[in-house]
C-alpha cells in the first residue's frame, strides 16, 4: 500500500514515515502543499495523510485540487487547530476522515487501515475470499481456519490483491503500490513473490494470471478452475 | 430624581420659570392696581373742581346750581357722591345721589386747607374718598371742605378682570414654555440617547461600531469610544489568535514527543503521563480560551443548516453510522457560528464514536420558564452504551474524561457544556429511546423584538 504524507513539520513527517513504513506501507512524503500536489497527481496512492496548515498550498486547497484531478484515494486530514469549522471544511473539501493533533500513532494507523479497507468496499477489517481471509488490522492470514505464516512482503502482496478482488491488477500497479519510488520496475521480483504466495495457499487456485495484463483474485475463477 | 440630565435641566428651568412668572405677575398686578386707584383719584379730583366751579356765594352762604357738570351726582346709586361741609364738620350740601344713598359725612380729621386727602372709606360699601379744604372768603364760616366719594366696586372689578387675564396670559406662557423646553431637551438629548442605545448594542454584539453624525459636542466622545471599542475588539481577536497559534504550535511537537515516547522500550510512564497532561491542557484549556466569545452573542445562525453541514461531514467520516435528522422549528439560534459548530460537532462526534450504528438529531422549539424568549432544543441521541448516572456530572466538568481509553470523550462534552453555559443555555444528559445516551441542548433563539421590548 502506498501512502502520501504531506506534513510541514520535519520531526512529525519523519515519525509518520517511520511508523507507516514499519507497518508495511510504502510512503512518499512532501513538506509543502505544492510538492504534495505534484506527488498526488503523479503517483497512484492508496491513501494520503494531509496536514491542513501547509506552506505554499494549504491543505484544504491541496485536497480540492487532488479531488478535481480525479484522485479518489481516501484522505485523512490532520488538524492542529482542532476546531470543528476546520474539520468540517476538510471533510467538505473532499477528505474522508480527520484527526486532531496531538494524536497517537496507533489511532492514525487504525483510521488509515479502515479508510483503505472502506475504499476497497469492505465494511470490516476481515477481508475474505472463499476459505482465505485476511485480517488487515492484525495483519494475519487464515486459510481454512488455520493461521498462515507469510513474510511481510508476501502479506502486502496478498493484502493488495485481496482488497482488489475481481479486478485485474497489473504487475506495474503492484510494483507502484508496494515499492518505493526508486525501485527497479523491470525486475521480476513480483513474479517470484506471487509464485511463493500461490504455493503457500495451495491447493487454492485463487490468484490467476491474466496473460499480458496482470493478476486477478476471483472466487468465480477459483470455481471455474475447480471445474476444469 | 436627579440621576437624569433631562430631569435636572427640567427642574432647574421650571423653578426659574416659576419664580420669574410669579414676580412678573405680582409686579404687573401692583402697577395696574396703582394706576387704577390713581385714575379714581383723578376722577374724584375732577368732580371736586367742577363742584367748586358750580358753587356761588349768596348771603354769606354757598349755593350750588342744579345743573351740575357731572350728571352722575344727581342719580341715586350712581356710585359717585359729593359732600360739602364746613370747618366744624357740618354738612352744607349733599349731592342728590349722596342724599338718596345715605352717604354721610365722615368724621373729619383736621381742617388743613389746600390739601387733597385721598382715603379708603368703609361705609356699608368700600369707597374711595377725596377731600379738599379751601378757605372761601366772604362766607360766614370761611373753611369749606369738598369731598367726592366713589364706590370701589367698578375699580376692583377692573383690577379683578385684569388679574384674570394676567394669570391666563402668564399661565399660557408657562405651559408653552414648559412644552418647548421639553421638546428642546428631547431634541438636544437625542444624540446622547442614541449613543446610549448604540453602546448597549455594541456590548451585546448587535453592532460592531458606532454610527456617524453625532453633534459637535459628542463627536469627539463618539470617536474616542469607537476607538476604544475597536481597540478592545482587536485586542480580543489578537488574544484569541495568539492563544490559537500557541495551541496550534504546541500540538505538533506534542504529537512527536508522545509518539516517540510510545515507541521507547522500556516505556517511560512518568514522561508519558506528563505528556498526556500537557495534551489535556492544550486540548482543554487552550481550546476553550480561544472559543469563549461572550462579546459577540448576536449573530443569527440557522440551526438546521449548521446541523445538516455537520451531519454531512460526519457521514463521510463515519459512513457506517446512520444519522437521522428531524427539524421541527425554523427559529434561528443566537450566537457565533463557529462556537455553535463546536458544541454540536463535539456532541455529534461523541454520538458517532460510541453508537452501534444509529444516531438521531431532533431540533425542536422550546419555551423558557418566563415564556418570553423562544428557545431551541437540540437533542442528539445514540444507541451506544450510554453514560452511567454516576459519571454524568463528572463528564461535564472541565477536562474530565469518563474513559481514559478513548481520548476526547470527556473533553468534547465538557467543552460543549461550557459553551452552552456561556450562551445561557442548558445541557442535559439522559437515556435515549434508542438505548444509549441522549444529550439535550437548549439554546436561546433569535427573536430581536422580544429582546428590544424587554429593554
Amino acid at each position: 500500500m502506498r501512502i502520501l504524507v504531506v506534513e510541514d513539520d520535519c520531526a512529525l513527517r519523519q515519525q509518520l514515515c517511520e511508523h507507516l513504513t514499519k507497518t508495511g506501507y510504502v510512503v512518499d512524503a512532501a513538506g509543502d502543499g505544492a510538492e504534495g500536489e505534484y506527488l498526488g497527481r503523479e503517483f497512484a496512492f492508496d491513501a494520503a495523510v494531509i496536514d491542513l496548515g501547509l506552506p505554499q498550498l494549504d491543505g484544504l486547497e491541496l485536497i480540492r485540487r487532488l479531488r478535481q484531478a480525479h484522485q479518489t484515494f481516501p484522505i485523512i486530514v490532520l488538524t492542529a487547530r482542532g476546531h470543528w469549522q476546520d474539520k468540517v471544511h476538510g471533510l467538505e473539501a473532499g477528505a474522508d476522515d480527520y484527526l486532531a493533533k496531538p494524536f497517537e500513532m496507533p489511532e492514525l494507523l487504525a483510521r488509515l487501515n479502515a479508510l483503505i479497507r472502506r475504499a476497497a468496499g469492505f465494511a470490516s477489517s476481515l477481508v475474505a475470499v472463499g476459505p482465505l481471509s485476511v485480517d488487515t488490522r492484525r495483519q494475519q492470514v487464515v486459510l481454512h481456519d488455520k493461521p498462515l505464516e507469510l513474510t511481510a512482503f508476501e502479506y502486502r502482496v496478498l493484502e493488495y490483491l485481496m482488497l482488489n478482488t475481481e479486478r485485474i491488477v497489473s504487475k506495474s500497479e503492484l510494483t507502484e503500490h508496494l515499492y518505493a519510488q526508486d525501485f527497479d520496475r523491470d525486475s521480476n521480483v513480483i513474479e517470484v513473490f506471487v509464485g511463493r504466495l500461490r504455493k503457500k495457499i495451495e491447493p487454492l487456485k485463487l490468484i490467476r494470471t491474466v496473460r499480458g495484463q496482470g493478476y486477478l483474485v476471483s472466487l468465480a475463477q477459483h470455481s471455474s478452475s475447480a471445474d476444469a | 430624581m436627579l440621576d437624569s440630565i433631562q430631569r435636572r435641566l427640567s427642574l432647574t428651568t421650571s423653578l426659574v420659570l416659576l419664580v420669574f412668572l410669579t414676580m412678573t405677575g405680582l409686579l404687573l398686578d401692583n402697577i395696574f392696581k396703582q394706576s387704577v386707584i390713581d385714575g379714581a383719584q383723578q376722577q374724584l379730583q375732577l368732580v371736586i373742581y367742577s363742584l367748586m366751579g358750580s358753587a356761588s356765594e349768596d348771603e354769606r352762604q354757598l349755593r350750588f346750581s342744579d345743573s351740575l357738570a357731572e350728571p352722575r351726582l344727581t342719580q341715586p346709586d350712581s356710585g359717585l357722591y359729593a359732600l360739602v361741609s364746613n370747618s366744624r364738620g357740618q354738612i352744607l350740601w349733599r349731592s342728590r345721589s349722596a342724599a338718596l344713598s345715605g352717604v354721610a359725612q365722615k368724621n373729619l380729621t383736621a381742617f388743613t386747607p389746600g390739601v387733597f386727602i385721598f382715603e379708603q372709606w368703609q361705609q356699608d360699601k368700600p369707597r374711595y374718598s377725596l377731600s379738599h379744604s379751601v378757605t372761601w372768603e366772604g362766607l360766614q364760616d370761611e373753611g369749606v371742605t369738598f369731598t367726592a366719594v366713589t364706590d370701589q366696586e367698578p375699580y376692583l372689578q377692573t383690577i379683578a378682570t385684569f388679574r384674570q387675564s394676567l394669570s391666563f396670559g402668564l399661565g399660557s406662557v408657562a405651559v408653552i414654555f414648559v412644552l418647548v423646553q421639553f421638546l428642546a431637551l428631547r431634541w438636544g438629548l437625542t444624540p446622547l440617547l442614541r449613543m446610549q442605545k448604540e453602546v448597549l448594542d455594541l456590548q451585546r454584539g448587535r453592532r460592531h461600531q458606532l454610527s456617524d453624525g453625532y453633534p459637535n459636542e459628542l463627536q469627539e466622545l463618539a470617536l474616542q469610544l469607537q476607538h476604544f471599542v475597536t481597540q478592545e475588539q482587536n485586542q480580543r481577536r489578537r488574544y484569541r489568535q495568539a492563544l490559537d497559534n500557541l495551541a496550534h504550535s504546541l500540538k505538533t511537537p506534542l504529537s512527536v514527543i508522545s509518539n516517540a515516547l510510545a515507541d521507547k522500550q522500556p516505556s517511560n510512564t512518568l514522561l508519558q503521563d506528563q505528556v498526556v497532561r500537557m495534551q489535556d491542557v492544550v486540548n482543554g484549556q487552550l481550546n476553550r480560551a480561544t472559543l469563549a466569545t461572550p462579546g459577540a452573542l448576536g449573530e443569527r445562525v440557522a440551526a438546521d443548516a449548521l446541523i445538516r453541514r455537520l451531519v454531512n461531514a460526519l457521514k463521510t467520516a463515519y459512513p457506517e453510522v446512520a444519522i437521522d435528522t428531524y427539524f421541527a422549528t425554523a427559529v434561528p439560534l443566537r450566537g457565533d457560528a463557529s462556537d455553535l459548530m463546536e458544541v454540536f460537532g463535539n456532541v455529534l462526534e461523541n454520538a458517532c464514536k460510541f453508537c452501534r450504528g444509529r444516531v438521531s438529531v431532533h431540533v425542536e422549539p422550546a419555551r423558557s420558564h418566563d415564556a418570553e424568549q423562544s428557545q431551541v432544543c437540540i437533542t442528539i441521541a445514540d444507541d451506544g452504551p450510554g453514560i452511567p448516572h454516576n459519571q454524568r456530572r463528572q463528564v461535564l466538568q472541565r477536562g474530565q474524561r469518563a474513559d481514559s481509553q478513548t481520548p476526547g470523550q470527556g473533553i468534547g462534552l465538557s467543552v460543549a457544556a461550557e459553551l452552552v453555559d456561556l450562551y445561557q443555555g442548558t445541557l442535559l444528559i439522559e437515556d435515549s429511546a434508542l438505548g444509549g445516551a441522549s444529550i439535550s441542548i437548549t439554546l436561546p433563539g433569535f427573536d430581536a423584538e422580544v429582546i428590544d421590548a424587554k429593554h
